[in-house]
């Protein structure tokens, strides 16, 4: 397959990626572009049959810590709430928009390893052994910084009992 | 004996489903009898589904215009050898040729978009229904009871009459309905699982588009069928043979 048509596809979520990664819009966008810069360049070495998104995303990281290595992005400790808001469309069902934003809220304001590991375990779906490889660390520290996040987003506890994400009901 | 000794990590990779199955099952034991550690469980539940809910309406808000025209304006040979300097041209020159060469670029990318518009909610279907898996819509039971008003509550967010008859697939059976939203417009998505349990959806939004013909599409391992009718997009996907996505499409395009 083609990594130009996959990239295509996947430009939403590879951007809701290095957002969650960077913790900011506009350098969100630049990760984005570096990305995919290096992913066409490094092409052949994508191996068909094996998950493109996951490649993607692999590449992504390690753009994100050769630039954090070469201090071309100045990070305030991971700690910088992203300006998320409007960032959800407030849409028929306000509640949950509202829901949802708060949602994000938290786990955006999580430290960037524990809100990384909470988009690719829960989110993207990785296993923890999966996210363990793409972050290139033991799989009991990806245990234990979900444990952090999940004791952080106990505030959204209330939330969660009532379901109130559009999208979320039925599940 | 005793359960409390287990950690936070433990707990967290129980609820996960991701620790060793004999430990999951010392933990899931130990629950019915310790108290403490079941507030210690509870205290760190999350809804997976509220977060995927939530992290989806931020795909939504992607700048895809903007990202996809910088994609494109690295060219289709990113990985070729770099072309020679063109040959020098007076300043004037130069300037109307990267005029045009703009005005050209912004055509091409601007085409491109109008083409790409239509699948661009086809795609979001796709990579969200290439996250579910066989175990996803496993646990919900088909009951008529539940279902005839989550139908009822998705079709008038919809705009679109459908009725819970009209979704009922020989071979397939019809779990659930939700409503899900893309660049702010709804998508009703209903959810079937195939005899050996793959997941399949049928997803309809408001388009506006001229009725069209069904077209066969390929996202991956997905297999999908699309068309168009009175303003409103359909789209039939699972990870299945492509007949199994052309029968119920034909089905629910007569009924609906």
């Amino acid at each position: 397959m083609k990594v130009r048509d996959g990239l295509d596809r996947l430009l939403p979520r590879l951007w809701r990626f290095c957002l969650v990664l960077s913790g900011d819009r506009n350098v969100a966008d630049d990760l984005v572009q570096a990305t995919c810069v290096r992913a066409l360049e490094r092409e052949d070495q994508f191996e068909p049959g094996t998950r493109l998104d996951r490649w993607i995303f692999r590449i992504a990281q390690t753009v994100w810590l050769n630039q954090l290595r070469s201090e071309k992005v100045r990070r305030g400790g991971g700690l910088v709430p992203v300006e998320q808001a409007g960032l959800i469309d407030a849409g028929s069902d306000a509640e949950a928009n509202l829901f949802a934003n708060e949602v994000f809220s938290q786990v955006m304001a999580l430290p960037e390893a524990q809100r990384t590991g909470v988009l690719l375990v829960y989110v993207e779906g990785y296993s923890y052994r999966e996210a363990a490889e793409h972050l290139d660390v033991p799989v009991g520290t990806v245990m234990s910084r979900l444990a952090s996040a999940r004791d952080r987003l106990s505030v959204l506890r209330e939330g969660f009992a009532r379901g109130a994400v559009a999208g979320a009901k039925g599940g | 004996m005793r359960m409390t000794s287990f950690t936070d990590e433990e707990l967290v990779g129980y609820l996960d489903g991701q620790i060793e199955p004999t430990r999951w099952n010392e933990i899931d034991a130990a629950l019915a009898q310790d108290q403490v550690l079941a507030a210690r469980l509870a205290a760190r539940e999350i809804d997976n589904a509220v977060l995927i809910a939530a992290f989806d309406a931020v795909t939504a808000a992607a700048p895809v215009d903007r990202l996809r025209a910088r994609l494109n304006a690295n060219g289709p040979d990113v990985s070729a050898p770099r072309v020679q300097a063109p040959p020098r041209l007076p300043r004037w020159a130069a300037m109307a040729a990267s005029l045009i060469a703009g005005v050209a670029l912004g055509y091409l990318v601007g085409a491109s978009n109008l083409l790409r518009a239509s699948k661009d909610w086809h795609v979001a279907v796709a990579d969200y229904q290439a996250l579910y898996t066989k175990a996803t819509l496993a646990a919900i039971a088909e009951d008529p009871a539940r279902q005839r008003p989550e139908v009822a509550d998705v079709s008038e967010k919809l705009g679109l009459p459908v009725a819970l008859e009209a979704l009922q697939l020989p071979g397939l059976d019809f779990k659930r309905a939700q409503l899900l939203a893309f660049n702010g417009h709804p998508i009703a998505q209903f959810a079937y699982l195939d005899a050996e349990g793959h997941p399949i959806a049928f997803c309809v939004t408001s388009t506006g588009e001229d009725d069209g013909a069904m077209t066969r599409e390929t996202y991956g391992a997905l297999r999908a069928v699309s068309w168009s009718k009175n303003g409103f997009g359909f789209i039939v996907i699972g990870p299945v043979q492509p007949e199994v996505v052309h029968d119920a499409a034909e089905l629910l395009a007569k009924r609906i």
